[in-house]
């Protein structure tokens, strides 16, 4: 069994679907190509969202919301378990209705953005926490939520995580020219009659929908780095938004695989792996190609 | 001038930010084949006249007649070539997919049509810009993205041209066929254009008006020293270009 910190909780997923088996070694061989299986198809269809999405994210400059939809879905994953549902499904609604918010508050109330964007921050974390405590019993995997371990990404998560990403990509494709005018020229794009605010309100739920995909990578904290790191990294080779998802999406997946294989190697926990991973191409990139030398 | 050849009308329009006035009792009147340059200082209101006008801006007191409607239902008809310092030039997008952006709103759902890209292209080749049609945008001169950003506007097929400081950060030269540009464009649409520099202003323009709060504008280009001394609050002077470009009487 890979990953030691990966193995503190991981027992409790296994015997929930235990596969059959005659012996104590074919059960660990089986269950460790199983559950590398998952981890690869899930590290490959977090990259297909954050990919896409990350790219929004970056060039519109609201990383920041990014990172508050992030942590304000953690209230979600704690009203899972209070109401005994699973916590990524519960996370769902919850990211959307951060995401509205955060887009609502900030026009209507007249207040600053980042402050709208603070506040929805750490009440999200607060409402998870609050209902994490009124649960009877210990969660045993609520550091894999913060954190992320795609080592015990259940096949059952695969699914959703199809869904999410088949959603993204349909919409993506159906507003791409839409969501160019409204990230380029917000402004300009309302006078010439797109409806810009509220399909900036479908951008935020796009995001949404991409923490929760990523939450099971790399958790609610870390997610930020995923959402930015990969489309950053591309922005560097490329200036058409296009190709920039698809090199993102690259990215991303590579980012996920080596950072697992890493925390495979070392006995380190992935979803920390994934995101020091990214860090350091994010470096180098910015160091070898300085000056935009690179664009095709 | 009869009300049916009226493209922009204000009436009595009062814009207030948080209790301080930015217009008061704006009254304006912009006819087709106008070419009018709102000129004042910055901070009187010029970027907030023409919001309303574009329905941005919702103003307090006042009637806002736009093309015979209400601005929101009629800004798809008017072409808006915002202050183009206001824009992140590290975004990439190509100086095509820019223009093509004028046209977003035609449709939902879908990507451009054939048409779309064909007007694209003529807006391009008006303000001879189509050779730099695959540069990203940030890889442009000042006056190259300002032609960028009019191409923009006429992509959506505009009765009336609204320019935000369009010369800002332009070199001198430049300025002269931008100017140019505009004289070809003033032949087919309205063109109000706004600007902090009355001396490039008055020579180009048919029409001026004087804004800090309260508008002066007498329907010519004609103003008198006190609505110029009453918009900058000091005496400014003017030079006379001899006469075709006068802006002050004699005096």
């Amino acid at each position: 069994m890979p990953g030691g910190t990966d193995s503190a909780w991981y027992p409790a997923q296994g015997t929930e679907r235990a596969l059959t088996y005659t012996d104590a070694t074919d059960m660990i061989e089986i269950l460790q190509y199983g559950f590398m299986v998952n981890a690869l198809a899930a590290a490959l269809l977090a990259a297909v969202a954050c990919g896409i999405i990350g790219v929004y994210v970056v060039v519109k400059r609201i990383v920041f919301i990014g990172g508050g939809i992030a942590h304000a879905s953690f209230g979600g994953i704690g009203l899972g378990y209070f109401i005994g549902i699973e916590p990524v499904l519960c996370a769902i609604p919850f990211s959307i209705a951060s995401a509205l918010a955060i887009g609502e508050v900030s026009r209507r109330a007249k207040l600053a953005e980042d402050t709208a964007i603070g506040i929805i921050w750490a009440m999200g974390m607060a409402l998870g926490i609050m209902f994490i405590s009124l649960t009877p019993g210990y969660a045993p995997d609520l550091f894999s939520y913060l954190f992320g371990n795609i080592l015990t990404v259940p096949r059952s998560d695969l699914s959703v995580m199809l869904l999410l990403d088949v959603i993204i990509i349909v919409v993506v494709c159906l507003l791409y020219k839409e969501f160019l005018a409204i990230t380029f020229d917000e402004e300009f794009a309302t006078v010439v009659g797109v409806p810009a605010h509220k399909l900036y309100l479908v951008l935020l739920c796009l995001i949404a929908l991409t923490v929760v995909l990523l939450i099971r990578v790399v958790g609610v904290i870390l997610v930020i780095a995923l959402l930015t790191i990969p489309a950053a990294v591309s922005r560097r080779f490329t200036n058409d938004l296009k190709k920039m998802m698809l090199l993102s999406i690259f990215f991303a997946a590579s980012f996920a695989i080596t950072g697992l294989y890493l925390s495979y190697l070392f006995d380190l926990p992935s979803g920390s792996m994934i995101v020091l991973v990214s860090g350091i191409v994010f470096l180098l990139s910015s160091m070898i190609s300085s000056g935009h030398s690179f664009k095709y | 001038m009869d009300i049916n050849n009226e493209i922009i009308g204000l009436r009595n329009v009062w814009v207030c930010y948080g209790g301080v006035p930015v217009l008061e009792d704006v009254s304006l009147s912009v006819h087709r084949h106008d070419f009018l340059g709102i000129i004042g200082p910055n901070g009187g209101g010029k970027t907030t006249l023409l919001k309303v006008v574009l329905g941005l801006v919702k103003p307090n007191r006042g009637e806002v007649v736009v093309l015979g409607g209400e601005p929101v239902e009629q800004r798809k008809r008017i072409g808006y070539v915002p202050q183009h310092s206001l824009f992140d030039p590290d975004f990439p997008i190509s100086v095509m997919d820019v223009v093509l952006t004028g046209r977003a709103g035609k449709r939902v759902f879908g990507g451009y049509t054939n048409h779309d890209r064909e007007l694209a292209q003529g807006a391009l080749a008006m303000v001879e810009m189509l050779p730099f049609k695959d540069r990203q945008i940030g890889r442009l001169s000042g006056g190259e993205r300002q032609r960028v950003f009019i191409a923009r506007a006429l992509a959506a097929e505009p009765e009336v041209l609204l320019l935000d400081e369009p010369a800002t950060g332009i070199d001198m030269h430049i300025q002269t066929e931008f100017y140019e540009l505009l004289e070809r464009l003033k032949k087919e649409m309205a063109i109000v254009m706004i600007s902090h520099d009355i001396t490039a202003v008055s020579i180009h323009v048919d029409k001026i008006a004087c804004l800090n709060r309260r508008l002066f504008y007498h329907d010519s280009k004609e103003l008198t020293s006190g609505d110029i001394e009453a918009t900058y609050q000091c005496p400014v002077e003017l030079i006379a270009h001899g006469i075709p470009h006068r802006v002050l009487r004699e005096h």
